[in-house]
């Protein structure tokens, strides 16, 4: 290799440094914003900012479920629950269900990210219509379901057990008519 | 104290120093298999993930990027022609990659494509996409195709063969990325209370929703609850540092493969145990690779003089293989 190409290759190599190390300076610093513009950029384009806190600084200690309710106009309702991983076959976890997992555990269900509260609903009103082709629907009601794992100095939570109950919780109405 | 020199001497040995290329050619057809496996698998969300009638509509994703980014979706729309016209191209792109056929522009066209479905509904994925997105742009940059591909192949029977040696830089960059993912998770893991007091694995395998087969004794019990924390600090800190010297390399691999097979078998996080267990070949040193390949190779020219297909292909395939 020449080294024109060298100096290139050598430069790409520190930038590659340089998008690996991001995730350690502050994020909010103008100064490191300004600095790492390009390599924000980049990471922006492709989507490819790198964290690596699986299951960092500490596991998450709450379960999280979301679930839909169609109010249809004959007064009757009826509910569906996005897929959960814990009831699925092996097959289902790898074809959809860890996908669900996430969108459920940490984007839907946060505050921040009401920007998708209305095409979630609409998405569970389609899915409950599947069943309902009949029914004119009225509102789509979503809610969060959730529950803290106990602490170890409370009990010992058998491996594998499904949390008895759950917090409810309707955060999102969307009108339908 | 390093001298400068001395760094920019080390420097070039590690980036530059010409190693044999099959060691990232069999990166690349494992690589291009998995990926090819996710995609299958992918067929059946083209509803719920993709098209027009998604969890996400286009625009409401359009809404939330405002700063430029790959998503050939924002050219061509969400139709379902469009994804399954894209899927297809993807596809074609992996299996290219995987025989080497026109490889890099192979590698190019999937990256794209993958980035675009990624992108789609970014929402819905996890470490194991960014590390997908991450390496294949590493692999792009690599000579790939130059072995075990139908385009060193047809460079030989062109008499023009590829060449069988590279400045590894991009195969340095992957393992290097490889460390940086153990490294910085241990990193961010050391600043929580349950590593530190071993309970991390208790709440991690709580979340019903990540569990996958039950393992009634060794995660009811406080003292293998403990044991699996803390080792899991220490064989992540090992695979990010010790991997890079010769004595603990093998035993490391083959920890980190019963590592990832665990937690896979554990927790339900499709791919990202299967997808750093591929990324584990990288450390297989390029000249084991090109002795593990040649031997590979023997064996089947000496199925091919065995054989009784025709003496003249026997002959042509023996001379392409050579």
């Amino acid at each position: 290799m020449n080294k024109v190409k060298k100096i290139f290759v050598s430069a790409f190599i520190v930038f590659n440094f340089l998008i690996m190390a991001r995730v350690h300076l502050p994020l909010d610093s103008k100064f490191f914003s300004t600095i790492y513009g390009p390599v924000d950029s980049y990471t922006r384009f492709f989507s490819s900012f790198q964290d690596w806190l699986m299951f960092a600084p500490n596991p998450s200690r709450t379960n999280y479920e979301i679930s839909a309710e169609v109010e249809f106009l004959d007064g009757t309702r009826d509910s569906w629950f996005f897929p959960r991983a814990s009831e699925l076959s092996i097959v289902g976890k790898y074809l959809y269900g860890e996908r669900y997992r996430k969108f459920v555990s940490e984007a839907v269900r946060k505050d921040e990210n009401k920007f998708m509260w209305k095409d979630t609903a609409r998405f569970a009103l389609r899915k409950i219509g599947e069943n309902h082709f009949d029914k004119i629907p009225k509102k789509v009601h979503l809610y969060r379901h959730w529950e803290d794992v106990p602490l170890l100095s409370e009990g010992m939570r058998t491996h594998g057990t499904r949390p008895d109950k759950m917090n409810k919780y309707r955060f999102f109405t969307h009108e339908v008519m | 104290m390093m001298s400068y020199k001395t760094f920019l001497n080390r420097w070039d040995r590690f980036f530059f120093k010409p190693q044999p290329v099959e060691g990232i050619a069999v990166f690349r057809i494992v690589w291009c298999l998995l990926l090819l496996a996710y995609l299958f698998l992918d067929i059946g969300n083209i509803t719920d993930f993709y098209g027009p009638k998604a969890l996400l509509s286009l625009n409401t994703v359009k809404s939330q990027f405002n700063y430029p980014h790959m998503n050939l979706f924002h050219l061509f729309g969400d139709s379902v022609p469009v994804v399954m016209g894209m899927m297809w191209i993807y596809g074609i792109a992996l299996f290219c990659g995987m025989i080497g056929f026109k490889t890099r522009f192979s590698l190019v066209i999937a990256l794209v494509c993958m980035v675009s479905f990624h992108q789609r509904n970014i929402w819905l994925l996890s470490s194991s996409e960014v590390l997908m997105r991450t390496i294949m742009i590493l692999l792009v940059c690599a000579p790939a195709g130059n072995a075990l591909s139908v385009d060193s192949l047809i460079g030989r029977f062109k008499l023009n063969p590829l060449p069988r040696d590279w400045a590894p830089w991009a195969l340095r960059l992957i393992q290097i990325q490889i460390s940086v993912v153990y490294l910085w998770t241990v990193w961010h893991k050391l600043k929580g209370d349950h590593w530190i007091d071993g309970t991390a694995v208790y709440y991690a395998t709580r979340l019903h929703n990540m569990t996958n087969f039950p393992v009634p004794v060794l995660l009811d019990n406080m003292f293998t609850i403990k044991l699996m924390t803390w080792g899991t600090l220490i064989l992540e800190f090992a695979m990010g540092t010790l991997i890079w010297f010769k004595e603990f390399r093998k035993p490391l691999i083959v920890a980190g493969i019963f590592f990832h097979l665990g937690i896979e078998y554990m927790m339900s996080i499709p791919f990202f145990e299967i997808v750093m267990i591929v990324l584990l070949i990288n450390f297989v040193t390029p000249q084991e690779m090109r002795s593990f390949v040649s031997s590979y190779i023997l064996k089947v020219k000496e199925g091919i003089r065995s054989s009784t297909i025709a003496d003249d292909l026997k002959g042509r395939i023996l001379i392409l293989l050579s």
